[in-house]
C-alpha cells in the first residue's frame, strides 16, 4: 500500500477548514456590492497593495508549484530559469495595463476592446481562442486539485477535484471580483511565506554544496547551461506566457478594477514579487536525486521532496501552500471568464438593454455553470497536465502582437488582425504536432507577427481611439 | 562395459543438472517485467514502468542503470518512491543504457527483470540554439515594438496636456 505524507482525514479537515473561511469570506465581501460594476470590477476601485497582491497571487498557479519544480527536474537549471521567465508577461503588461484603462475608462473585457478595435469577425476568432484557453486553464486547474489531494493524501481524485471546484465557485459567487482579490491578498502571503519557509529548511537540512556535488557527479546534464532541449524550451515558455496574459481577461478586467495610476505599479511589482517564486520551487526539484527521490510522475517532484525533507509539517505546508495557489486562480479564471460570457455575448449580443440586476443574476448563472461544466470535463481526466497547457500555448500566442498594436497602432485592421491570430494558432497547431510543444507558441506568435506587419505596411486606414468609449453602459431598473 | 556405460550417463546426468543451476532461473521464473520508451530518448529524461506477474506483493523496487549489459560498468540504483511501479529518471546525456529492475518479496527473495535498452541522443545543438535565436530575435523586437509605441504615447499626452 502507498505511504501517503498525510493522513486522508488530516487533508480533509485542512480542506473543510479552508473552504468554511474562503466561502464565509467572500459572503461576507459580497455583501458590499450593490451593482454589476462593483460584482465584476469591485467598483473600478482597487488600492496599489490589493492590486499587486492580486496580480502575483493569479500567476502563481497550481503550474508554478507543480510544473516549475518538474521542468528542473527535466530541464536543470534552465529548467527554472526558463519558467521564472514567464514573470515578464506581467512586467511587460505593466505599460499596456496604464493604457488599457486610459483607453477603456468604462470597459469591462478584452473582448471589449477586440470587438470595438477590430470589429466583429477578429471578436469571433479572440472569443474562440479565449475559451479554449479559459477551459484548457480551468479544466487543469480542477484536475491539479484533484491530483494533488490524491498525491498528499490518499483521498480520491473526483471527491477531492469536486471540493476544490465547489469551495471557488462557492466564494466567487458570493462575493464576486471583490471577493477574488481579497481572498488572494491572503493567499499571495501564503504563499510567499510557505515558498520561503521550504527554501530556507531545504538548504539548511540538505546543504547547497551536497546538492550541486551530488548533480556534478551523477546527473551534469541538469547543471549544462547548454542543454539542448532546454534552450529550445526558452523562448518558446516566455511567448507563451505573453500569450497568456496579454489576451486573458483575467488581467484585463484586473487592470480595469485598479484605481487610476494603480495598474502600471501593480503590475511591474507583482511581476517583480513572482519572479523567484519559480527558482525557489524549482530549486526543490534539483535536491531530489540527492535525497533518492525518483518519482513515478515529474510533476509529483515538488510536493514529495517538500513533504521529504520537512516530514509531516512540511506536507501541510506543501498542501495549504499548493492549495492557495489553486484557488487563486481557479477564482479570478471563473470570474473573469464569466464576465467575457456576461458583457460581450449576453449584454452585446443577446440583450443590449438589460437592468443592472439581471446582469448581476446571469453573472453569477454563469460562474455556476462554468463551474459545472468543469466538473463535468474533469470528471474523466481527459489529458495530462502538461499536454493541455502546451496545446493552448499554441492559440493565446497568436493574440500577442494583435493586441499590443492594437492598443498602440492605429494602422492595423481587423481583417489583418483575425488572419494573424487564425493562422498563427494554425501554424503554432502544425508546429506542435509535427516538431513539438517546443515550437508551438514561438511559430505561433511569429506567423501572427508577420501578417500584422504585412497588415500595417498595406494598411492606409487609421482607427480613431474615441471609437472605444463607448460610455455607460448599464441601463437601471 | 556395463560399468563404463554407467559412469557415462552419470556424467551425462551431472551435466544436465549444472546447466539447469546455471540457467537463468531469476529471469524465467521472474515475475518482474520492465519497460520503457521505445524510440530514441531526446531530452534526456524518461520514465519506465515496472509490471509484476506474481500474486505475492514486491517491495523495494529498484532501478539498475549500466552503460553494459551485464552490468558491470557505472551501475547506478535508483530506488523506486513508495510502492509505485512507475519511475521518472531525469538528466541522462548522450549513450546508450541498460536497465534492470530489482525486487524483493515478503522472504526478502530477490528477483531480476529483463534488460532494456534506452538510448539517449540530444538534439543537435545547432537545432536548438537556431530556435534560440529566432525567439531571441522575436522577444527584442516585440519588447522594442512595446516601450516605443508606449513611450511615443506618453510624448503625445504629455505634449497634448502642455497645449
Amino acid at each position: 500500500m502507498t505511504e501517503f505524507a498525510l493522513e486522508t482525514s488530516t487533508g480533509i479537515t485542512i480542506i473543510i477548514l479552508f473552504g468554511v473561511f474562503w466561502v464565509a469570506f467572500g459572503y461576507w465581501l459580497g455583501r458590499k456590492n450593490r451593482s454589476h460594476e462593483d460584482f465584476a470590477l469591485a467598483g473600478r476601485n482597487v488600492g496599489f497593495a490589493f492590486a499587486a497582491a492580486t496580480a502575483m497571487a493569479t500567476w502563481v498557479t497550481s503550474n508554478t508549484t507543480l510544473v516549475a519544480p518538474q521542468l528542473t527536474y527535466q530541464f536543470g537549471i534552465w529548467g527554472m530559469i526558463g519558467y521564472s521567465f514567464a514573470a515578464l508577461g506581467l512586467i511587460l503588461f505593466a505599460p499596456m495595463a496604464k493604457r488599457i484603462k486610459e483607453l477603456l475608462p468604462n470597459g469591462y473585457t478584452s473582448g471589449d476592446f477586440v470587438r470595438l478595435r477590430y470589429g466583429n469577425l477578429a471578436w469571433l476568432v479572440f472569443i474562440i481562442i479565449s475559451v479554449v484557453y479559459a477551459f484548457g486553464w480551468l479544466i487543469s486547474l480542477g484536475m491539479a486539485g484533484g491530483i494533488l489531494l490524491e498525491s498528499l493524501s490518499g483521498l480520491d481524485y473526483h471527491i477531492g477535484m469536486t471540493t476544490i471546484l465547489t469551495i471557488c465557485v462557492g466564494y466567487t459567487l458570493f462575493g464576486g471580483m471583490r471577493a477574488v482579490i481579497a481572498t488572494d491578498f491572503i493567499q499571495a502571503l501564503i504563499i510567499i511565506v510557505g515558498v520561503s519557509f521550504i527554501a530556507y529548511w531545504l538548504i539548511d537540512n540538505v546543504g547547497l554544496s551536497s546538492i550541486h556535488s551530488n548533480l556534478t557527479a551523477e546527473h551534469p546534464q541538469l547543471l549544462d547551461l547548454l542543454f539542448p532541449a532546454a534552450v529550445m524550451f526558452l523562448f518558446n515558455n516566455i511567448f507563451f506566457g505573453l500569450g497568456e496574459i496579454f489576451h486573458s481577461n483575467v488581467w484585463w478586467s484586473r487592470a480595469l478594477s485598479f484605481k487610476k495610476n494603480v495598474a502600471y505599479k501593480a503590475y511591474l511589482t507583482g511581476g517583480l514579487l513572482w519572479l523567484p517564486i519559480p527558482i525557489v520551487t524549482g530549486f526543490i526539484a534539483l535536491a531530489a536525486p540527492q535525497l533518492g527521490i525518483f518519482p513515478p510522475s515529474p510533476d509529483m517532484i515538488g510536493p514529495t521532496v517538500a513533504a521529504a525533507v520537512l516530514g509531516k509539517a512540511g506536507a501541510i505546508v506543501v498542501f495549504i501552500i499548493i492549495f492557495s495557489a489553486l484557488a487563486s486562480s481557479l477564482d479570478s479564471l471563473l470570474a473573469a471568464t464569466s464576465d467575457l460570457v456576461t458583457q460581450d455575448i449576453f449584454h452585446k449580443r443577446l440583450k443590449p438593454k438589460a437592468s443592472d440586476k439581471t446582469l448581476m443574476r446571469f453573472n453569477r448563472s454563469c460562474i455556476l455553470g462554468l463551474g459545472i461544466l468543469t466538473w463535468l470535463l474533469c470528471l474523466p481526466r481527459i489529458a495530462t497536465l502538461g499536454a493541455l497547457l502546451n496545446f493552448a500555448g499554441a492559440f493565446v500566442a497568436s493574440t500577442i502582437w494583435p493586441i499590443l498594436l492594437g492598443l498602440y497602432q492605429r494602422r492595423l485592421t481587423g481583417g489583418y488582425a483575425a488572419a494573424a491570430m487564425a493562422f498563427g494558432t494554425l501554424f503554432g497547431m502544425l508546429g506542435y504536432f509535427a516538431i513539438g510543444f517546443y515550437v508551438a507558441a514561438l511559430t505561433s506568435c511569429a506567423v501572427s507577427g508577420l501578417i500584422c506587419l504585412v497588415g500595417i505596411i498595406r494598411s492606409d486606414k487609421k482607427f480613431d481611439w474615441n471609437q472605444l468609449d463607448e460610455g455607460e453602459q448599464v441601463h437601471a431598473d | 562395459m556395463t560399468i563404463q556405460k554407467n559412469c557415462f550417463n552419470y556424467r551425462y546426468i551431472l551435466l544436465v543438472l549444472c546447466f539447469l543451476s546455471v540457467l537463468p532461473t531469476t529471469t524465467l521464473a521472474s515475475p518482474l517485467k520492465l519497460s520503457g520508451p521505445d524510440s530514441v530518448v531526446k531530452e534526456g529524461y524518461f520514465t519506465v514502468s515496472v509490471s509484476t506477474t506474481a500474486a505475492a506483493e514486491l517491495n523495494r523496487v529498484t532501478i539498475e542503470v549500466a552503460s553494459d549489459s551485464e552490468f558491470s560498468e557505472n551501475t547506478k540504483q535508483f530506488p523506486a518512491l513508495g510502492d509505485f511501479k512507475d519511475i521518472s529518471l531525469t538528466g541522462f546525456s548522450n549513450g546508450s543504457y541498460y536497465l534492470r529492475a530489482r525486487a524483493e518479496d515478503a522472504k526478502n527473495q530477490t528477483y531480476l527483470s529483463n534488460t532494456i535498452e534506452i538510448t539517449v541522443k540530444h538534439y543537435p545543438l545547432w537545432q536548438a540554439l537556431t530556435l534560440f535565436f529566432i525567439g531571441l530575435v522575436i522577444f527584442i523586437t516585440l519588447v522594442a515594438t512595446l516601450l516605443l509605441l508606449h513611450r511615443q504615447w506618453i510624448h503625445s499626452k504629455h505634449h497634448k496636456h502642455h497645449d
